[in-house]
């Protein structure tokens, strides 16, 4: 028995170990495949480009999360702060308030502070991230709703629309895809080229390690909830966008489907392990199964259950991949 | 059953992880209603062992386990609890916000009929075992939570005996807790072996082990070296025993010139904590601090590194006054800190080797925060090489290191900023004899090149050989300071325990 001291690693382990670690895209392949096997046109580059389109605001508000969650918190009102963007932009064009552009600034200095707030009050008050986005996201849903009593708010520029939502680049590229492709970029040398998103994984992994090690945990936290505040900009002009409308009612579904992303993606809810590309394959994953669904005719309904199905089967992966580092 | 009737026999135990040989065909016996310490450095196999006696472990096919005069093979943990061992362990694993009794009856809810909590008999079987322990003083309906450790260790006991336990494993049961706790804790362990519980106990304090123990297993890399009378044996066998070599050369000296004085500390107090505290560091200078567990050592050097605010006194550093607030002012003062806990507060350890070395490097400037990686794993490898870290790929993980290579790793991230002061908690806990040799040539370099050194030991030898210089504390006040040449262990031992008039 001692004679083996090293056991080699078999042909069959090494197998199972590039899987677990290339879940993220084995899973997008797999629906791939089995959805262009039922159904052809889902491999058309129209219907690509139509799935990028339609996850990519998602995918914004999951870049954010992805600092977010790697530094061990939480964001639940990224929703909220998109639905405020949308409609504080449309209110101050429609009135002719003020030109678009100084508009704009406005709303996205609006959405840094409330991205500022979330994190100002989570670390000076000391409160769980979960609780205090979990307020402020129906405090920013409420003041959406105050400011237009709950009515749609239509956005009277012309070429906003075209700019943020349904316009094509030469004609085929939609402009959500170019703009979440551009914020991927950004947002993976930031997050693995910069010392900002080497604080946040310190401080994910260890925030005792990186306070003694001299790393200002309040400072970078703070300033990772007020980036969060940025990508939800983003994010909320292009929801206003393809409705061409500020309503106080849209992004929902965007903290919870942003979160689902980022963790079928790998990054581990318990921080410090975090994953740019994986959040874009995570969204791709959800985006994929919603299109190919509705190509083979699944109601919205069964949409929403196979996604939570899905994200079981993606954390059961990441546990087997733990298991199996130790 | 008579007392030489064994009540666990082990054949050829073995357990290889992936790499890793932990123990190999181990055979021991433990009698029934003995005391067995299992003794061996770091990385001997013990933890391995009580792994598997508790069931968290399978070891390899080929070996057996008898409890009892039965063969058994353990699944899970509960299979070893059936078994009646039952162990505790040096974290304590007691719901905190639950009473005493509640906690004594959580793993026999099995015994109790129907669907509805029955207080008064969980309080009535808890009271009994308490006062089997001689431990009248310990309500059963108090919260766990309000509890000294050493009386949650009482709790501990309490819930193993009631569960019929015939083995009580123990590891390291005295590491935190006083002098006097111990002493009680003995006591206890002296009342299970007359009801005729076997205590394996494990432990790294030889004079407990000689006060306590009938035989004594001795573990070295895996292999069972010999198990013992513990009347047949010196202190000093024990630890050629466990070392395989004599301990001569464990503390490289190294003469340092003595300069300057970098650190002054003038009548320190923080709040009830700290008070009166004096001394001198010098360039060069290796600084003791010895002391008692609650001596208040680590509180002193969490004082000096901005982690305790200071109500009363003052630090010079560099002849400068120094007020440090938190950590980062600290570090701009050249001063470093390599903490007890690495895996609490010294390494970040899901991050790789080069991240977790780099943790000060990356915090110089650079236009729009741009890292180059490249470059500092660069510098990673020099300081992997130069305190030969043994790993295999400079983007390991740090998780996946050993206790003395994940030490130099939480050193490492220090020196490319060539601090004045270094602080170390408990420099080389957890680690084996290779390493800590190490350790203590890296300490002697850092000194021969001017840095003055700040040290807090429970070791009294690494203590002794180590520092130039010892103060010795009790309960947050300073005790007196030790000149090398006076001393002993003798010495800090009166200085750590004498009363205060």
């Amino acid at each position: 028995m001692q004679t083996q001291a090293n056991p080699v690693q078999t042909p069959k382990t090494t197998f199972m170990k590039l899987i677990i670690k290339y879940r993220t895209i084995m899973i997008l392949l797999v629906l791939v495949v089995i959805f262009t096997s039922l159904k052809p046109v889902f491999i058309h580059p129209s219907n690509l480009l139509s799935i990028m389109k339609n996850m990519s605001y998602v995918l914004i508000a999951g870049l954010g999360m992805t600092f977010i969650i790697t530094l061990g918190g939480l964001d639940l009102s990224v929703g909220s702060i998109a639905a405020f963007v949308g409609v504080g932009f449309a209110m101050l064009v429609r009135g002719g308030l003020m030109p678009a552009i100084p508009a704009g600034l406005l709303v996205m200095l609006a959405a840094l502070f409330l991205g500022f707030f979330n994190g100002f009050v989570s670390v000076k008050g000391k409160i769980e991230p979960f609780l205090v986005t979990l307020a402020t996201m129906n405090i920013f849903r409420g003041l959406a709703l105050t400011l237009t009593t709950g009515r749609p708010v239509p956005i009277v520029i012309p070429y906003f629309a075209n700019l943020f939502g349904n316009g094509r680049v030469f004609g085929i590229i939609p402009t959500p895809v170019i703009i979440s492709m551009v914020v991927f970029a950004v947002s993976w040398f930031l997050f693995t080229h910069t010392k900002f998103g080497f604080y946040v994984r310190s401080i994910g992994g260890n925030p005792e390690a990186a306070r003694v090690a001299g790393i200002d945990i309040s400072l970078v936290k703070i300033a990772a909830y007020t980036l969060s505040g940025l990508y939800a900009f983003i994010s909320g002009l292009i929801l206003a966008a393809l409705m061409n409308s500020g309503l106080p009612g849209a992004g929902t579904d965007l903290a919870l489907d942003s979160i689902s992303g980022v963790i079928l993606g790998g990054t581990a809810i318990s921080g410090g392990v975090g994953s740019i590309w994986g959040t874009l394959g995570g969204c791709l994953i959800i985006a994929a199964l919603n299109s190919g669904m509705a190509l083979l005719g699944a109601q919205f309904h069964v949409q929403i259950l196979v996604k939570g199905l899905v994200i079981i089967l993606a954390v059961l992966m990441d546990n087997a991949f733990k298991s199996r580092q130790k | 059953m008579t007392l030489s009737e064994n009540i666990l026999e082990l054949r050829n135990i073995s357990k290889t992880f992936p790499g890793v040989v932990a123990l190999k065909n181990v055979s021991m016996e433990v009698r029934n209603g003995e005391v067995h310490a299992l003794l061996g450095e770091n990385g001997a196999g013990k933890s391995t062992l009580i792994k598997i006696l508790s069931g968290y472990h399978q070891p390899d096919p080929g070996g057996e386990m008898i409890v009892a005069g039965k063969a058994v093979t353990y699944k899970s943990p509960k299979d070893a609890i059936d078994a009646s061992i039952h162990t505790i362990y040096q974290e304590l694993t007691l719901c905190p916000d639950m009473t005493v009794a509640e906690n004594i009856v959580l793993d026999k809810q099995s015994q109790f009929k129907g669907f509805l909590q029955r207080k008064n008999e969980y309080t009535a079987i808890a009271a009994k075992a308490l006062k089997d322990l001689g431990q009248n003083e310990i309500n059963p309906n108090w919260k766990v939570r309000d509890l000294s450790i050493a009386q949650q260790q009482v709790v501990e006991i309490a819930k193993a005996i009631t569960s019929n336990a015939k083995i009580v494993l123990m590891d390291e049961p005295t590491s935190s807790i006083s002098q006097n706790d111990a002493d009680k804790l003995m006591d206890i362990i002296r009342g299970l072996k007359a009801h005729g519980v076997a205590v394996i106990y494990i432990s790294h304090r030889l004079h407990e082990i000689g006060g306590i123990a009938d035989r004594i297993t001795v573990l070295r890399d895996g292999v069972l070296v010999s198990t013992v009378n513990n009347s047949d044996v010196t202190e000093n066998d024990l630890i050629t025993m466990m070392v395989g070599r004599e301990l001569t050369n464990v503390y490289p000296k190294r003469d340092v010139p003595i300069g300057d004085v970098v650190l002054k500390v003038e009548n320190l107090a923080s709040g009830e904590i700290l008070s009166g505290i004096s001394f001198e560091v010098h360039k060069g200078e290796i600084f003791g601090i010895g002391g008692l567990v609650g001596s208040r050592r680590t509180e002193l050097l969490e004082a000096l590194f901005g982690m305790r605010p200071i109500t009363e006194g003052k630090i010079f550093l560099n002849a400068e006054e120094f007020n440090p607030e938190n950590p980062r002012q600290a570090i701009k003062h050249k001063m470093a800190f390599v903490t007890e806990d690495r895996k609490k507060s010294g390494l970040v350890l899901c991050l790789p080797v080069h991240e977790n070395i780099n943790m000060l490097n990356a915090q110089k400037p650079t236009f729009l925060g741009y890292l180059n990686w490249s470059k500092l794993k660069e510098s990673a490898n020099r300081h992997q090489k130069s305190l030969n870290i043994r790993i295999s790929r400079i983007e390991q993980v740090v998780s996946s290191l050993s206790g003395g290579n994940q030490q130099k790793v939480a050193l490492a991230k220090w020196l490319d900023f060539s601090p004045d002061v270094i602080i170390f908690d408990e420099p080389t806990r957890g680690i084996d004899i290779g390493a800590k040799t190490e350790i203590y040539t890296i300490m002697g370099d850092l000194a021969a090149r001017g840095t003055a050194i700040v040290m807090v030991s429970s070791e009294l030898p690494e203590l002794i050989s180590v520092a130039d210089r010892i103060m010795v504390m009790q309960e947050g006040h300073m005790k007196g300071i030790i000149s090398k040449e006076d001393s002993t262990q003798e010495r800090v031992i009166s200085l750590a325990t004498q009363k205060t008039p």
